[in-house]
């Protein structure tokens, strides 16, 4: 699962985890409607590009929920039970996400925070489409000391 | 009853928006899985929680799930997301879920609405909180301050 990621203990500020790729195409977002709504296809901003435009976008855009869910997961591979037990994620969405984009997650060491006998790496996060602007802005962050 | 409407002007803080419990089944794991293309052996077998263990975002559809059931609502537009994880559900555990209205006001015209999903095992203890910020359609406008 580390996906050739480094030792979290022997990370410091300003490191960076290697850039991860993930394509988010139409039918990665049709899948992510029919798990909302338990197996059913519906058309909304995020199936139908006639439904986004009445909304005034110019297609149809990813869920932000969809993508934002791929960093938590790459701070589990990360950190494991560091992060799934006493982890933290704080998202902004600054752009859309369309269909056919391909997103970089990047990971880069803010801070290494002693707390109550462990260290908390805490990570600036984002999400970048293909022409490099951020989608996804954030902070996420886990104890190096239960995984 | 007919539901009340998912408006700004319904939502004031501290507005219970639902609660309910659940189980956490495999197959909410798998679905949650290949929606997101996330895998972990941790997910299907033993883990460091002594057996298998959810997603950190196994609830990523719930607070919308509670507004669904217990509100009309017509989209909302999720402008940030913040979650806190205390530990991983457990496969097969049973889990309760409440919903809040944690805050909104008015910025730049549109209406803000903070709402809080709080997951606990039966013991009490907390498994996950998750805020969502999101801007919903204003139809009666009224200029709150921003926090």
């Amino acid at each position: 699962m580390s996906g050739g990621l480094p030792r979290p203990e022997a990370l410091r500020p300003g490191d960076a985890l290697p850039p991860l790729f993930r394509a988010i195409g139409r039918e990665d977002m049709l899948r992510f409607n029919r798990y909302v709504t338990g197996g059913r296809d519906t058309r909304n901003i995020h199936t139908d590009d006639e439904v986004a435009r009445r909304a005034g976008l110019p297609r149809a855009v990813a869920a932000g929920r969809h993508p934002a869910a791929f960093i938590a997961e790459r701070m589990a591979d990360l950190l494991g039970a560091g992060f799934l037990a006493g982890g933290e994620l704080e998202v902004t969405f600054v752009k859309p996400i369309f269909p056919g984009d391909v997103l970089q997650l990047t990971a880069k060491v803010r801070e290494r925070v002693e707390e109550e006998g462990r260290v908390r790496l805490v990570f600036e996060v984002a999400l970048l489409n293909q022409d490099g602007a951020p989608v996804i802005v954030g902070t996420a962050s886990g104890g190096l000391d239960s995984g | 009853m007919e539901k009340p409407e998912y408006v700004w002007e319904n939502l004031s803080p501290g507005t219970v928006i639902g609660e309910r419990a659940i189980t956490v089944t495999p197959e909410m794991v798998a679905a949650h899985c290949e929606a997101l293309g996330a895998d972990r052996p941790w997910y299907r077998g033993n883990s460091p929680f002594g057996g298998p263990i959810t997603p950190p975002m196994i609830f990523i559809n719930d607070l919308i799930a509670i507004n669904d059931e217990n509100f009309r609502r017509f989209g909302t537009i999720h402008a940030k997301l913040s979650w806190r994880f205390g530990r991983p559900a457990r496969v097969g555990e049973r889990v309760h879920q409440k919903a809040t209205v944690k805050d909104r006001y008015v910025r730049r015209g549109k209406g803000w609405v903070v709402s809080e999903l709080v997951v606990r095992g039966e013991a009490g203890d907390v498994i996950c909180t998750c805020l969502h910020t999101s801007v919903l359609s204003l139809t009666r406008l009224q200029e709150e301050p921003a926090p």
